[in-house]
C-alpha cells in the first residue's frame, strides 16, 4: 500500500501545481467573448452583426495591432465593414462589425472564423482566441414561394428627423432678413410712408430738372434754403448756420460749403443779384448732404 | 452829392459811429447790446424806451449816451403830480418879490435841446404822456403863443417794472411812438460783476462820466446824415418781401404755422404791428446794416432789431395780456423761426 501511495502523491502535488500554474495563466489574461446582435438569433441578407470581444489585460499589456483583422471580406457570404478597439489599464474591448450577404433559399447556419488577439507587454502574453460564431441565415424571401410571386417588399421609408430647431431658426432669420431690408429700404427713402422727410434728396430731384433752364441760380437757391429748412424744422439763416450744425452734426464736413451757399445766396438775394455760379454750387451741396442724408435718416 | 462822396461821408461818419459806441462802452459795462440799439436809434433818429428793474444802468447808460452826443441835456423825473406846464415853463416869486415865468426843461435851451431823458416815465399822469407824445412825434411844442421846435431832439424814457402803486400805465398810442423798448438787465458775466462791485471807478457815476469824451457825434448834423444813410442802404425785393412776412406774422402768427403750447392762436392776438412799427423796424435795419459795413440789408440786420422794434407794438387779449413777459419774447422768437427768407 505504502508502495503505490508515494508516487500516486507525487503524481497528484504535479498536477494541482499544474493546474494552479493554469489559472495563475488565465488569471493573467482572461477573454470574455460577447455578440451584441441586435437582430435576434436570425439574420437576413445584409444584416450588420456587431460583435464585441473583451480581454482583461494587465497594466503594460496592449494589443498588437497586427493581429486585428482587416476590413474586407472575409468569406463568400460576409465580411467585415470596420474594427475599433478601445483600452483601458485592466481590459482591451475590439468591436468588429460583419455585414452578411449570404442570399439562402432555407434557414441555414454559418459560422464568422474564430479570432486569434495577440498581446504584447513585460514578460509577454499568450494569443487569445475567440471562438467561431454560429450565425443563423434566414431567406428574404419566405421558402416555397416561387420567385414570380414574391411581392417586392415596401421600399423603406425615410427615417423620421427631427426638424424642432429649424422652424425656429428659419423663422428668425427670415425675420432678422425682413427687417434688415426694410431698415435698408427705409434709409435709402424706398418706404414712403415710413420714409420720413428727406428733403435734400428731393432738393437734389428739382435742381436736376431746373438744369435747362436758362437761369437757375435763383430757383436752385430757394429749393435749397427749402431743403435746410425743412431739415432744421426752422428758418436757417446764415448767422444761424452754426447752430444748426450743432443740432445736425452730420452735416458738419459741408460747413465749408454752406458757408459758401449762404454767401452766393446773400449776393444773390438780397446784394447785387449776381447769380455766379450758384446753381453749380446748390446741385453740388444737395448731392453731398443727400448722401449724408441718407446715412442718418 | 456825388456818389463818392457820399460814400466817403458814410464811412468817416460810420467811423464817428463807432467809436461813440466804444466811448459809451467806458462807462456803461456788460450792456453791449443795448448800446448798440441806442446808437441804432440815434442815427434813425427814434426815441428809446428803456425799462429794467431798480438800479441796473439804465440812467448812467442814458447819461454817456447824453454827454458823448453833444448838445444840450435834459432830465425829467415822472411824479404822479407832474403837470404838462411843468415840462414847458416854470413859475415862481423871483428875488424882488415879483412872480416870474422861465422856461421849463422843454423849452430851457431852445432848438438846442438834443437829448430829453424822461426818467420814470410811467409815474406821470397821461396829460403828460400827451404832451410828450407830441413833442416825440412832431419834434415842437406849443407855448407862450407860438411853437418851438427841437429839431435835434431824442427823447429816452426810462420804466421800473418793479412797482406798479401810483403808476399809469403809458397807453399803446405812445409805446407805439417809441422806436425801441430796450430791457436793461444786470450783466450776467461775473467778471463784469465783479467789477461793477469793487472797481470804484464805477462807485461815482458823475466822475466816471466825466471822463468820457463830450460831443463825439456832432448831434446838429445827425438829421442830415440820417436820412442818407437812409437812402444808401437798399433793401432788395426780398428783403421786403420777408420783412412784410414778418409783418403780417405778428398781426395772424396762425397763418404761418406759429404755435405756442397751450396757446389758442387764433385768439392771441388783438393788435399786430402798426404802420409805423414796422417802418421804424426798417429804418433800424438799415442803420445797423450801415453801422455793419453793408449797403444792403440782410435778414439778420431785421432779427437784430425785431424784438426791440416790435415787441411792444404787439397787443394780445386780456386773457393772455397777463402773461405779457414771458408770451412775448416766445411769440417773436417763433415768428423769426417760422417765417423764411427767401
Amino acid at each position: 500500500m505504502r508502495k503505490f501511495t508515494l508516487p500516486l502523491a507525487i503524481m497528484l502535488a504535479v498536477v494541482v501545481v499544474f493546474a494552479l500554474l493554469m489559472n495563475a495563466n488565465d488569471g493573467a489574461a482572461p477573454a470574455k467573448f460577447e455578440s451584441q446582435d441586435d437582430h435576434a438569433a436570425t439574420h437576413t441578407m445584409g444584416d450588420p452583426i456587431v460583435r464585441d470581444v473583451v480581454v482583461s489585460t494587465g497594466a503594460g499589456v496592449h494589443i498588437d495591432p497586427a493581429s486585428l483583422p482587416a476590413p474586407g471580406a472575409i468569406n463568400e457570404w460576409a465580411e467585415i465593414r470596420t474594427v475599433e478597439t478601445a483600452s483601458t489599464d485592466e481590459q482591451t474591448r475590439v468591436r468588429i462589425t460583419y455585414q452578411v450577404f449570404y442570399g439562402v433559399r432555407g434557414p441555414e447556419t454559418a459560422e464568422l472564423p474564430p479570432l486569434r488577439l495577440r498581446f504584447e507587454g513585460d514578460g509577454g502574453s499568450p494569443d487569445v482566441e475567440a471562438p467561431a460564431l454560429p450565425v443563423s441565415v434566414m431567406p428574404l424571401i419566405p421558402p416555397g414561394i416561387p420567385d414570380e410571386k414574391v411581392a417586392i417588399r415596401a421600399l423603406r421609408p425615410a427615417e423620421p428627423r427631427t426638424y424642432s430647431p429649424y422652424p425656429q431658426w428659419l423663422a428668425l432669420g427670415l425675420g432678422a432678413f425682413g427687417a434688415g431690408l426694410v431698415y435698408l429700404m427705409w434709409m435709402r427713402g424706398l418706404l414712403p410712408p415710413f420714409a420720413g422727410p428727406l428733403p435734400f434728396r428731393r432738393a437734389s430731384r428739382e435742381l436736376q430738372r431746373l438744369a435747362n433752364q436758362p437761369s437757375p441760380g435763383r430757383a436752385a437757391c430757394l429749393v435749397l434754403h427749402r431743403a435746410l429748412n425743412e431739415t432744421a424744422g426752422e428758418a436757417v439763416f446764415a448767422s444761424g448756420l452754426e447752430a444748426f450744425l450743432d443740432r445736425h452734426p452730420e452735416f458738419g464736413r459741408l460747413r465749408g460749403t454752406l458757408v459758401e451757399f449762404f454767401a452766393s445766396s446773400r449776393r444773390l438775394f438780397f446784394e447785387d443779384g449776381s447769380d455766379g455760379e450758384a446753381y453749380a454750387l446748390c446741385l453740388k451741396l444737395a448731392r453731398q448732404a443727400r448722401r449724408l442724408e441718407r446715412r442718418t435718416s | 452829392m456825388s456818389a463818392d462822396l457820399k460814400q466817403t461821408q458814410l464811412a468817416d461818419w460810420r467811423q464817428r459811429a463807432l467809436g461813440f459806441e466804444r466811448e459809451v462802452g467806458k462807462a456803461v459795462i456788460g450792456l453791449d447790446q443795448p448800446i448798440r440799439h441806442i446808437l441804432i436809434a440815434v442815427f434813425a433818429r427814434g426815441h428809446v424806451m428803456l425799462e429794467g428793474d431798480v438800479g441796473v444802468g439804465k440812467t448812467t447808460l442814458l447819461r454817456a449816451v447824453a454827454r458823448c452826443l453833444g448838445g444840450a441835456y435834459e432830465r425829467v423825473e415822472g411824479t404822479i403830480d407832474l403837470m404838462p406846464n411843468d415840462l414847458v415853463y416854470h413859475t415862481y416869486i423871483n428875488e424882488f418879490g415879483k412872480p416870474q415865468v422861465d422856461p421849463g426843461p422843454v423849452l430851457k435851451h431852445g432848438e438846442d435841446l438834443s437829448v430829453f431823458f424822461f426818467n420814470e416815465v410811467n409815474r406821470a399822469r397821461p396829460q403828460v404822456h400827451s404832451l410828450l407824445l407830441r413833442i416825440m412825434a412832431e419834434h415842437a411844442v406849443s407855448a407862450f403863443n407860438r411853437e418851438h421846435f427841437f429839431p435835434y431832439l431824442q427823447v429816452f424814457a426810462d420804466r421800473n417794472r418793479v412797482e406798479k402803486e401810483e403808476t399809469f400805465e403809458i397807453p399803446s398810442a405812445a409805446r407805439d411812438r417809441f422806436m425801441m423798448e430796450l430791457h436793461i438787465e444786470t450783466p450776467a458775466d461775473p467778471a463784469l460783476r465783479r467789477a461793477l462791485m469793487f472797481d470804484p471807478k464805477f462807485h461815482d457815476v458823475d466822475r466816471l462820466l466825466d471822463t468820457l469824451t463830450p460831443g463825439l457825434l456832432p448831434y446838429r448834423e445827425i438829421p442830415q446824415i440820417a436820412p442818407v444813410i437812409q437812402q444808401s442802404v437798399a433793401a432788395s425785393e426780398t428783403l421786403q418781401q420777408y420783412a412784410l412776412d414778418l409783418w403780417e406774422a405778428t398781426r395772424r402768427p396762425a397763418g404761418y404755422g406759429v404755435k405756442l403750447d397751450g396757446i389758442d392762436m387764433d385768439r392771441l392776438i388783438l393788435a399786430g404791428a402798426s404802420a409805423r412799427g414796422v417802418s421804424m423796424m426798417m429804418r433800424a435795419a438799415r442803420v445797423a446794416a450801415w453801422l455793419d459795413g453793408r449797403e444792403f440789408v440782410v435778414p439778420e440786420d431785421i432779427h437784430g432789431v425785431f424784438r426791440e422794434t416790435i415787441a411792444h407794438r404787439v397787443f394780445f387779449n386780456p386773457v393772455y395780456e397777463l402773461r405779457r413777459t414771458a408770451l412775448i419774447d416766445e411769440l417773436l422768437d417763433a415768428i423769426r423761426q417760422r417765417v423764411a427768407a427767401p
